[in-house]
């Protein structure tokens, strides 16, 4: 009897501590976890290029509509060249972000217009910021947090304000597992606190220290069944000429 | 008078030849008048269709700059606007005050892309006199979410009076936001350039904007008289000068590209703003995006953080591009008018020669009778005029008709800018169709004159001796 209370109060000490271990994480871990998760995902010390396949569905269109692009990235001074493939009407189309603008390069008018990182990608959900160098740390600040399950994971949920009124979204949520600080969902809300879009990570690759998103889910919240699945694949680290982060560059593959 | 019964009768003696003539100088009448009749037409609309998508004609906005760069349009305090529109002495019909918003509205599964304008019902009477609603009233634009669609929107989202529709936009510095109104009204389509437009309350408006209570992005006023536009623009502007940094007045090209900078800088020194106004999405088919003045892209620049500065346009300002295309067709149609005129005069002095060589006895024997040179020489001229007078009143009398015509057919592929109800407008200038006539037989009859005179100068005895 005395050897099964034992068993209890270890049993009740050894759940306590693991239980305090687990709440003992503060806002500020959370942030520096943050800051990981973006370190994780940029490629500093190389260049970055992949294939992005988008599979958008929109029930207001029949069939889904298919999007493909190249990215080149260049994380080292957030630069960025997209180049679309598909649809073959698009092709040729580029958005280039260099020194902190932004363009967008329409081959039929061979014209540069001036956008934004909040703009949306060809109608779908995925925006501009989506497909640069991640800088969630830089842009939104931990200002509370949560434990629950996403599916089989233990996950922190993770209450995000926008630093500036200058991010696409005002605050966030974002779903880390507790045991690799992988972001698995991400919920964007708007200035009213409406749920605007649920982005879900459900794979990764894992290229030496770096994780990258393999697949994403874009999911509209405001229009019931609209959603966008980001594929990436070719992944390569190779280095990219400097020529290719220009304008001119997007000219002349289109000539 | 017999002078002119002879003319006339010389007229009916080569009908075919006399109708062809008539037609070439009719031809030249209708082109110009058909043309100046609908250039002058479009102009029209297109002031009265921005003039009443604006609420107004001249439109105060402002810009501020802040701490990250981001300039965003937003005017926070009406005050110093309205001491120096008091100060200026210049009349008003109306002032309003609007928002803009850029978005889409969504009901379901259903989107709309939408540009919603928020509006004070209570000082937007004009609107409300032009905006005739299918369903729905005026009545519940009391309600602070309520929103007035435009039946085309309505029909794509299946909404009706009563629904809640969500609207996705973004905030005065590009957040995402979204925002729901109540359907108090849905406006019947007119196929007018406003029709496009959804109409919300300001103070919502404004809050979705991310602004707070009692500021909004433009001040538009309505004047007695259009006519004053510019002398009224000039002396606002004067006034607003003296206490608000104001920025260059705005050309054409700036009102209508978001992206480019008015030329010069203002009367302050500062730089124009560079944001210029954004483009609502409604393009005029020619590519002239006609921006809102309400609405302002947010943009990064280099101007002084907190820096407040404001700007005047004029629905002058905004007509410039319409006016540039609206004079190059009007050149177009002076050149081919020219063009025609050369050909029938041409036309007219070899056939008045012709005339000549087959009257030679016909003049020998009048001259013979005891008519006079210069009676001979008015024969020709009078049948000159008849020509050209018969001309001018049957190519104005068929471009009436056909313009008449054209003006009751509804239009596709022309910009509701530019069209009334759907319509083209056919106005005609009659000071440009007078005087378009008055050269038209000034020339047929110097046309003739030549072979008039040489006709007066033949010597009876050899006219009658002539073979001819």
């Amino acid at each position: 009897m005395r050897r099964d209370m034992k068993t209890v109060w270890a049993a009740i000490i050894m759940s306590l501590a693991v239980s305090t271990a687990a709440h003992s994480i503060t806002i500020e871990e959370l942030q520096a976890k943050l800051v990981q998760t973006d370190w994780r995902a940029t490629f500093s010390d190389s260049d970055f290029q992949a294939t992005l396949k988008f599979v958008s569905i929109d029930p207001e269109i029949k069939e889904p509509t298919v999007r493909q692009f190249t990215t080149f990235r260049r994380d080292k001074t957030d630069s960025m060249l997209m180049v679309t493939f598909l649809p073959e009407v698009d092709k040729g189309q580029g958005r280039l972000r260099v020194d902190n603008n932004m363009w967008t390069y329409d081959p039929e008018s061979r014209k540069f217009t001036h956008t934004t990182l909040k703009e949306n990608i060809s109608g779908t959900e995925v925006k501009n910021n989506d497909v640069k160098k991640p800088t969630m740390s830089d842009d939104y600040s931990v200002v509370g947090f949560a434990e629950g399950k996403l599916g089989a994971f233990a996950v922190y949920v993770i209450d995000l304000k926008a630093k500036t009124e200058e991010v696409p979204y005002a605050t966030q949520k974002a779903y880390m597992r507790k045991d690799n600080f992988v972001l698995l969902m991400v919920q964007s809300y708007s200035l009213t606190s409406r749920l605007l879009r649920t982005t879900y990570y459900p794979t990764y690759s894992k290229i030496g220290e770096k994780y990258v998103a393999t697949t994403t889910i874009f999911k509209d919240e405001l229009v019931a069944g609209k959603q966008t699945t980001m594929t990436m694949s070719n992944i390569s680290l190779s280095p990219i000429p400097d020529s290719v982060f220009t304008k001119a560059y997007l000219e002349k593959i289109n000539k | 008078m017999i002078l002119q019964r002879i003319a006339m009768r010389n007229v009916f003696r080569q009908k075919r030849r006399s109708l062809l003539l008539v037609a070439a100088i009719a031809f030249g009448a209708f082109a110009i008048t058909i043309l100046n009749g609908f250039t002058t037409g479009v102009e029209a609309n297109a002031k009265e269709n921005l003039s009443n998508l604006y609420g107004g004609h001249l439109y105060i906005r402002g810009i501020e700059t802040l701490s990250t760069g981001t300039r965003i349009p937003v005017i926070r305090n009406e005050k110093p606007l309205l001491a120096a529109l008091e100060a200026s002495g210049i009349k008003t019909a109306s002032v309003v005050k609007r928002t803009s918003i850029r978005g889409s509205l969504i009901m379901g599964a259903r989107e709309a892309p939408s540009n919603i304008v928020g509006v004070d019902w209570n000082a937007e009477t004009l609107l409300k006199d032009r905006m005739p609603l299918s369903s729905g009233s005026f009545d519940g634009t009391s309600q602070a979410d309520s929103i007035i669609i435009p039946e085309k929107t309505a029909k794509k989202l299946k909404a009706e009076v009563g629904d809640e529709v969500m609207a996705r936009m973004t905030t005065v510095t590009n957040q995402n936001n979204v925002v729901s109104f109540r359907i108090v009204g849905i406006a019947k389509d007119t196929s007018d350039y406003a029709d496009a437009f959804a109409y919300a309350t300001l103070a919502y408006t404004a809050d979705a904007l991310n602004l707070k209570k009692g500021e909004f992005q433009s001040m538009n006023i309505l004047l007695p008289d259009v006519a004053s536009t510019d002398s009224d623009a000039d002396a606002l502007f004067k006034a607003l000068s003296k206490n608000l940094t104001m920025a260059a007045r705005q050309t054409s090209v700036a009102a209508n590209n978001g992206s480019t900078a008015a030329p010069g800088t203002s009367a302050t020194g500062t730089p124009p703003l560079g944001g210029g106004m954004g483009g609502t999405g409604h393009g005029m088919g020619g590519g002239m995006g006609m921006g809102n003045p309400a609405m302002m892209a947010p943009s990064s620049g280099s101007a002084e953080i907190g820096t407040k500065l404001y700007s005047l346009t004029t629905i002058n300002d905004m007509m410039r591009s319409v006016q540039t295309l609206i004079t190059m067709l009007d050149t177009v149609g002076k050149i081919v008018f020219a063009v025609l005129l050369l050909i029938t005069m041409v036309g007219i002095g070899n056939t008045f020669r012709m005339m000549l060589l087959e009257r030679v006895k016909e003049i020998g024997t009048m001259r013979a009778l005891g008519m006079q040179r210069k009676e001979v020489l008015q024969v020709f001229l009078y049948e000159s005029a008849f020509l050209a007078v018969t001309g001018c009143l049957a190519g104005v009398i068929l471009s009436f008709v056909l313009g008449f015509a054209i003006q009751l057919l509804p239009v596709n592929g022309i910009s509701s800018l530019f069209l009334h109800h759907g319509r083209l407008s056919y106005i005609v200038d009659l000071a440009v169709v007078l005087a378009a006539a008055a050269s038209l037989i000034l020339l047929s009859v110097t046309a003739a004159f030549s072979p008039s005179r040489q006709a007066s100068r033949l010597d009876p005895a050899a006219a009658l001796r002539s073979t001819h």
